[in-house]
């Protein structure tokens, strides 16, 4: 037996034992034939997670309990660098989001792919103008000029 | 001979100069809707269904049909190239295929799944011609509790062979399941009409959306890893000039698991036919099975990795299914799939009313549709063939090229769901609890099939109890598949212990020796 150890594994099956909790407690709340599935499916996961949280803190994990039959991160990055890139990636979906938030997606696009083949892939001005212009103009055919897709405006266009 | 005079019917239908053009028509914009992730296939079925009012139902079969019968396979090369699902249903594709395509093996992976859509088409469409006068007692005879069982059977696949080969393979297999299930049931109750987990957010009303959900959970894992890496997506490995190569080989590849390919598609078509179920389930189920025939743990353990019979699996079933979804949608109306809903609806606007007639005066009209779905294929793969090359080129043009625009794919294809804010919101959440599972080692397929059936499965476990009571569980046919689940869960550990058992002898008679 190992010495009891945290990790972001424990985190997180202690957050899925605390959100099966929390729909164990709504369940009862509902009437039966709304709440027993929930429930009943909210007790057998939080079962499965209480052993998994066992595991993780209390077991040495062997190669097998690890390997799953599933996508798998690169392991050849060092890890402050992919944790680095994988922060930076996710900013700027989010900053994409925020995009389609304020001007709509149409004017979303185009901004977003300027930006990020300039500033994050550092390509020079023409090749990152002529992709933006090329996208932008294969996604205005298709989706606005052919299949006729009203997309919503953003917020900021919305105001005008 | 009513019977083989309607086949050739049907036949000649299709064969005509009309519906081969309408048919080609409909090839090409399912090539295209397939191939792009931001156009799902129900959607491009729907915007269609407005230009088959002055058509002859045999061209408009022709054309509707045959768009819906290649985007799975077209689907399937954005699977293996991306790592981003063309089509939701194709994402088994991506558990094998996307590590081939980052070793290079593009080509082999493309080549592996269109020859096993070809013969899984060409399967479907057969046994859709054989089982169309006996399949009708068959389905009558599958209950509400039968049909809970079978959704039971198809997460245990997913949960045993997912988890991996450790001890703890089932308890995180069926862990992520639950989770998934969970989160089917966000919205209202379709039995009382509560709303449940909605936290007040209209939003949620009907529940969390699929696709901005695939989405999430599969592509941003993915381009994550693709920006941290910095490469191309078949990494630093040079592939120019041995694509062709490549493609003939994974053509070879598929003819070669020749069974496991009619295994797969006897799968997909099997589940094809139970209403509701869909592409999906039967993807991962064939890939549950494809690798559930692995000889020993250490080749099952290649699953995942690269292995191109986790391809040929579920290309086997994604085109199998259709000649099984035909049978519910026609013969008894309920559509299998949404995008054979979409499809009924084209039916009704050119007069042919699903039910008995469409196995009897119209069933030169439904052996039409076999055909379609076999020509279509024979149409499509050897046109996909001919641009492989080009397309598997794709995976060397440089991460930071290719990046920007797959993000944008993947925010076009959540968005068009129900151009909301909020299915971006979805997406990103998604994406994030998917990175984590990945990083943590809780696998994605099973949470993915909880997903999708969970809705289902809690219709029928309301529907048994209302009509058996604690009955249902003594059904003879609830038994027999509960046995089935029980003993897939534990095939890969008994398979494994008794592996090392054959071993353990034979090391000890070597000793002996």
């Amino acid at each position: 037996m190992k010495e009891i150890s945290f990790s972001g594994k424990t985190i997180m099956y202690a957050a899925i034992m605390a959100v099966t909790v929390y729909s164990v407690i709504l369940g009862m709340r509902w009437p039966i034939r709304a709440g027993l599935f929930p429930i009943i499916v909210s007790s057998v996961v939080l079962i499965l997670a209480s052993i998994e949280l066992g595991f993780s803190l209390f077991k040495k994990e062997s190669a097998d309990d690890t390997d799953r039959i599933d996508f798998k991160l690169s392991t050849d990055v060092d890890k402050a660098t992919a944790n680095r890139k994988t922060v930076s990636t996710l900013l700027w979906l989010g900053g994409f989001l925020f995009g389609v938030i304020l001007f709509g997606l149409p004017a979303a696009i185009p901004l977003f792919l300027f930006f990020y083949l300039k500033f994050e892939s550092k390509e020079g001005w023409i090749f990152s103008f002529m992709m933006t212009f090329v996208f932008w103009g294969f996604f205005y055919f298709l989706f606005i000029w052919l299949l006729k897709i009203q997309f919503p405006e953003g917020a900021l266009l919305g105001l005008t | 001979m009513d019977i083989f005079n309607s086949l050739i019917d049907g036949l000649v239908l299709i064969l005509q100069w009309k519906s081969i053009i309408y048919l080609s028509l409909g090839i090409v914009i399912g090539f295209c809707t397939g191939i792009l992730p931001g156009l799902g296939g129900g959607t491009a079925l729907a915007l269609m269904l407005p230009f088959v009012f002055r058509m002859a139902p045999h061209e408009g079969i022709a054309f509707l049909l045959g768009m819906h019968a290649v985007l799975a396979t077209t689907g399937e090369l954005t699977s293996i190239l991306f790592g981003i699902p063309g089509e939701p249903i194709t994402i088994a594709m991506i558990m094998d295929g996307f590590p081939m395509a980052k070793k290079g093996e593009a080509g082999r992976a493309m080549g592996a799944a269109l020859m096993s859509s070809l013969i899984g088409s060409f399967f479907g469409a057969f046994i859709l011609i054989i089982c169309i006068p006996i399949v009708r007692p068959l389905v009558l005879a599958l209950g509400t509790p039968e049909l809970l069982m079978v959704m039971v059977i198809g997460l245990t696949c997913i949960a045993s062979l997912s988890g991996g080969k450790g001890k703890r393979n089932l308890v995180v297999g069926f862990l992520a399941g639950g989770i998934g299930f969970l989160f089917s049931l966000v919205g209202e109750d379709p039995q009382t009409g509560i709303l449940r987990f909605t936290f007040g957010s209209l939003y949620l009303y009907n529940g969390i959306p699929l696709v901005p959900v695939v989405l999430g959970f599969f592509a941003i894992p993915e381009l994550i890893d693709l920006r941290v890496r910095g490469t191309s997506i078949a990494g630093n490995i040079p592939i120019e000039g041995d694509l062709s190569k490549g493609v003939v080989q994974g053509l070879k590849d598929a003819l070669r698991n020749f069974w496991l390919v009619i295994r797969c598609s006897t799968i997909g078509y099997g589940i094809g036919i139970l209403p509701g179920l869909g592409g999906a389930v039967a993807q991962w189920v064939a890939y549950a099975h494809a690798a559930q025939s692995a000889k020993s743990a250490e080749e099952r353990a290649g699953f995942g990795k690269g292995d191109v019979r986790g391809v040929i699996g579920p290309g086997s079933a994604s085109n199998s299914k259709e000649g099984g979804g035909i049978i519910p949608t026609i013969a008894f109306g309920i559509p299998a799939t949404p995008g054979m809903a979409v499809l009924m609806g084209g039916l009704l606007l050119m007069g042919l009313v699903p039910g008995p007639e469409m196995l009897t005066e119209n069933l030169h009209l439904t052996f039409s549709m076999a055909w379609t779905i076999a020509l279509s294929n024979f149409i499509c793969v050897p046109a996909c063939l001919l641009i492989l090359n080009h397309l598997a080129k794709i995976t060397t043009v440089r991460g930071s090229r290719i990046l920007p625009i797959l993000m944008v794919f993947v925010f076009i294809g959540a968005y068009s769901t129900n151009f909301k804010t909020g299915d971006l919101i979805v997406l990103m959440l998604s994406g994030l609890t998917g990175y984590f599972m990945v990083r943590f080692g809780l696998p994605r397929p099973p949470l993915f099939m909880g997903f999708i059936i969970g809705n289902l499965a809690e219709m029928y476990f309301g529907r048994s109890n209302a009509i058996y009571g604690s009955s249902w569980i003594y059904r003879p046919g609830v038994i027999v598949f509960a046995l089935i689940a029980v003993g897939v869960a534990l095939y890969p550990v008994l398979t494994d212990r008794m592996r090392k058992n054959t071993m353990g002898d034979r090391g000890g008679l070597h000793e002996r020796n």
